[in-house]
């Protein structure tokens, strides 16, 4: 009994690192351009087709098109945001709010387009293949990979905010945008590297994620509502609270299908609204 | 009462009683945390320690809507109207919820001739019943401001909080809306609190002054004895008080 | 030009009325799922233009008021009228429970949760398969009878019938949403909109009004939802999938936000783009995801916008 739970628990925790690189780029994208980029789970979905099709399709190495599909993923969102967002910076975010929604529906039909409906997968590359035995049962070793990524993702990113050059003129661009134009620093294209950056991150959860996610036309729409369910629990532009929020909804997710498979949403749902009623600024997010 | 923000000591045992009918100026250096002091008043900011009393009752915690329906009005710094609605219903939305006709559904704004009277008369008091038709955006900075206090009176405070209203005025629209100001704290149906830079302004209109100083009060009394005061003179032309 | 509105509102009307007579399903059909539309998109645009509030999730309510529309009309005697007014009823009281969570947040945080909402209600209707059938849905809702003192049941099979029950059914909703936006609550509402602190500071308990406008605007959503159960006889998950939920966006945006009628003139449009996008092309979703690029890039007042802009001066000026 214990050993169910704790290995469910396990399952879980991989799958809340797919949704931490997704939270995490959506974070930190809100938390600096102040932009909730709706479209956050279309390219995570588009990390993984294109990183399939390198793998799949190209016969490219299984790391090759780990590292391909992400960096393209970030050339796809700096478009957006050069392109796109940037011209509505400056009006109401009603209209940032449409034009991210409106990328939803972009992305969708490109990616049926391009691929067609099917649902596809990959194998596993060959050393992390297989499964070790964890508490009496088989646990496949590339989960164990994605869990212990999951930690080293958010150690890179703290390091990267909070001890970096980079890392201080992105949150001084953060807190106040014509201070930081006044001394030279190049907001705009600041903004676009790490709306890049951001993309990049929910490239690669997507990418990761072949192996042992089907890759789908639908995928989109679970990662945003789960990394806005992130959001709601960790508290909106708080990396910490994402990355927590995102451990606490992949466990919520792995216990619920365990124990009640037919409304195993159910639970999220109720931890948002019992969150909303009782901290509604997120469990890290500041009053 | 205190308030602080981080390190930053904005409001530090501030305890002040506002008499009605007395034209109070708050006046201090900049970072004396005079708006600060505002914000806690009119409910923007809940205080760290304190409590605040208006007409006998505890508003501490009260949410700003609820202090303004108790008779507790205000103006901003930086104008904040209704910028796409014409003069006329931005003067008409406070009006509606102080007659408590705000949550009527189903008639025409104007259908209610008692309406029409108060808009009419406070466009007037304003001077700016030519420009009731026009998007409060389209208005000139003093008009705006003009408009700020209007909407501020339309709910018939007993009290109201005017932070810097001649701010960005020129001479004519400076001189307009300090007539109004003082026709309106004679006429005693509202007592007005400023929080003001203009040296000018707040000699020629208060009854008492008080100065605050890095979030405390360093001085209070009337404007001559005030003036005749070493510490205020001091702080203001140089030279911190110990 | 109050005539050239007058003249606008007359044609529109007696083309409405006159549709059924060309005998055409086709255009019986297309001009009652134009209504709905245009219904669901004034309901929304009660919530975007008039009080600010952008929502994603309003299929949430339009598939609350079909599904409750087809339980009635399928496991109860009621007849056609209040099933419909049922549907819509159990869609107000959805939105004030949503709305509850939603209202308490700025704009960007209400927007992200209408979506996540919207669609809970989607995996609702999934999973909760001995109410809502999953999968397939509710099938075989009867059309019911509508029930008149002095003729009783009248079975309304013919669509020449129902359209004009829809139509009814609109104009009522559309008076209604007219009232409220030109009363005192709907000024308040827009002084919401434009300055939400100063709507506090004018003693305007404002999360309150906002929850009145999201359980209205849910009502009427709802209300829209609820006259397609009878119509098409089935109701699937789908009627609450975020895609739906852009219909009423585009087409408010299409038409105009800040004008009484544009979600009407954009209802019309979306379907004339809809039959102009399925004909080229299966991904109509690209489709109107790039009209709603385009729209939010370049033109934010929408049609109706552009005509008060540009066209109704010009207009005027020449017909004096």
């Amino acid at each position: 009994m214990l050993e169910q739970l704790l290995y469910q628990g396990m399952i879980g925790l991989s799958l809340a690192m797919f949704l931490w690189l997704v939270a995490a780029g959506l974070t930190l994208i809100f938390g600096v351009l102040g932009v909730l980029n709706f479209a956050h789970g279309s390219l995570y979905m588009l990390g993984a087709y294109l990183s399939y099709s390198a793998v799949r399709i190209l016969g490219m190495d299984f790391w090759v098109g780990l590292a391909v599909g992400p960096l393209l993923v970030a050339l796809v969102g700096g478009l957006m945001e050069r392109l796109f967002i940037r011209r509505v910076y400056h009006i109401d975010e009603a209209y940032q709010l449409l034009l991210t929604f409106a990328f939803i529906l972009i992305f969708a039909d490109l990616v049926k387009w391009g691929w067609g409906p099917v649902y596809q997968s990959a194998p596993v590359p060959g050393f992390l293949a297989g499964a070790i035995s964890i508490l009496g049962r088989p646990f496949p070793v590339y989960n164990l990979f994605v869990i212990a990524l999951g930690p080293l993702v958010g150690l890179g990113l703290w390091l990267l905010l909070e001890k970096s050059w980079w890392g201080r003129t992105i949150r001084a661009a953060a807190a106040d945008r014509e201070m930081a134009a006044a001394i030279g620093v190049n907001v705009p294209g600041l903004f676009t590297g790490v709306f890049m950056f951001g993309s990049w991150l929910g490239g690669v959860g997507g990418a990761l994620g072949i192996p042992i996610r089907t890759v789908s036309p639908g995928m989109a729409e679970d990662y945003i509502i789960q990394a806005f369910a992130v959001a709601v629990i960790g508290g909106l532009g708080n990396l910490k609270g994402a990355f927590f929020g995102s451990i606490l909804i992949g466990l919520v997710n792995a216990y619920g299908h365990l124990y009640a498979p037919v409304f195993e949403l159910a639970f999220m749902y109720i931890l948002m609204a019992a969150i909303l009623l009782v901290r509604p600024q997120g469990l890290f997010g500041a009053s | 009462m205190h308030k602080s923000f981080g390190e930053v000591r904005a409001v530090d045992g501030v305890d002040l009683e506002l008499k009605e009918g007395v034209l109070t100026a708050i006046i201090g250096p900049n970072g004396a945390g005079k708006t600060t002091f505002i914000n806690l008043l009119s409910g923007n900011f809940l205080p760290d320690a304190g409590r605040i009393f208006f007409q006998g009752e505890e508003i501490t915690r009260l949410p700003v809507h609820q202090r303004v329906r108790r008779g507790l009005g205000r103006s901003f710094q930086i104008t904040n109207v209704f910028p796409q609605l014409a003069v006329h219903q931005n003067v008409q939305i406070p009006l509606l919820s102080h007659l408590g006709a705000a949550w009527r559904f189903w008639r025409a704004v104007d259908v209610n001739g008692e309406i029409r009277r108060r808009t009419e008369m406070i466009l007037a008091e304003t001077g700016l019943e030519e420009k009731a038709n026009l998007p409060a955006a389209t208005l000139s900075h003093g008009d705006q401001r003009l408009l700020e206090v209007g909407i501020a009176l339309a709910a018939e405070p007993r009290l109201i909080l005017l932070d810097e209203p001649t701010a960005g005025m020129n001479p004519a629209e400076r001189a307009r809306i300090l007539k109004l100001i003082s026709d309106l704290s004679a006429a005693g149906r509202t007592t007005f609190v400023l929080v003001e830079h203009d040296m000018d302004v707040v000699f020629s209109l208060a009854h008492e002054i008080v100065v605050l100083h890095q979030g405390r009060i360093l001085a209070r009394g009337t404007p001559s004895a005030i003036r005749g005061d070493a510490r205020v003179r001091e702080i203001y032309l140089g030279g911190e008080v110990a | 030009m109050r005539a050239l509105r007058w003249t606008f509102c007359l044609a529109a009307a007696i083309l409405l009325l006159c549709i059924p007579l060309t005998g055409e399903r086709f255009y019986m059909y297309l001009a009652i799922q134009v209504l709905i539309l245009a219904l669901f998109a004034m309901g929304f645009n009660l919530l975007f233009g008039y009080t600010g509030l952008l929502s994603f999730g309003h299929a949430g309510f339009y598939a609350a008021g079909a599904y409750a529309t087809g339980l009635l009309l399928m496991r109860t005697p009621l007849s056609l009228l209040p099933s419909i007014l049922g549907g819509a009823l159990v869609a107000g009281g959805l939105g004030v429970v949503i709305g509850f969570f939603c209202v308490r947040h700025t704009r960007i945080y209400f927007a992200m949760l209408t979506l996540a909402f919207g669609m809970m209600v989607y995996a609702l209707a999934f999973d909760w398969k001995s109410v809502t059938g999953g999968d397939d849905g509710l099938i075989g809702i009867p059309r019911g009878s509508l029930w008149i003192p002095g003729m009783g049941a009248v079975k309304m099979n013919a669509l020449w019938a129902y359209y004009y029950l829809v139509l009814a059914i609109t104009a009522a909703g559309l008076g209604m949403i007219h009232r409220v936006v030109h009363s005192p609550f709907g000024l308040v509402l827009q002084g919401i909109r434009e300055n939400e602190n100063r709507a506090a500071f004018a003693g305007v308990p404002v999360r309150r009004y906002r929850l009145a406008a999201f359980a209205l605007s849910s009502f009427i959503s709802g209300l829209a939802g609820a006259m397609v159960a009878p119509l098409e006889n089935t109701v699937a998950p789908t009627a609450a999938h975020w895609t739906k939920s852009a219909a009423p966006v585009l087409a408010t945006l299409l038409g105009g936000i800040h004008t009484f009628a544009g979600p009407m003139v954009g209802a019309f449009l979306f379907y004339v783009i809809q039959e102009f996008i399925e004909r080229m092309t299966e991904f109509w979703l690209l489709g109107f995801g790039l009209v709603l690029l385009v729209l939010v890039l370049g033109f934010r007042g929408g049609v109706v916008g552009y005509y008060e802009a540009r066209i109704r001066p010009a207009l005027c000026r020449r017909l004096g």
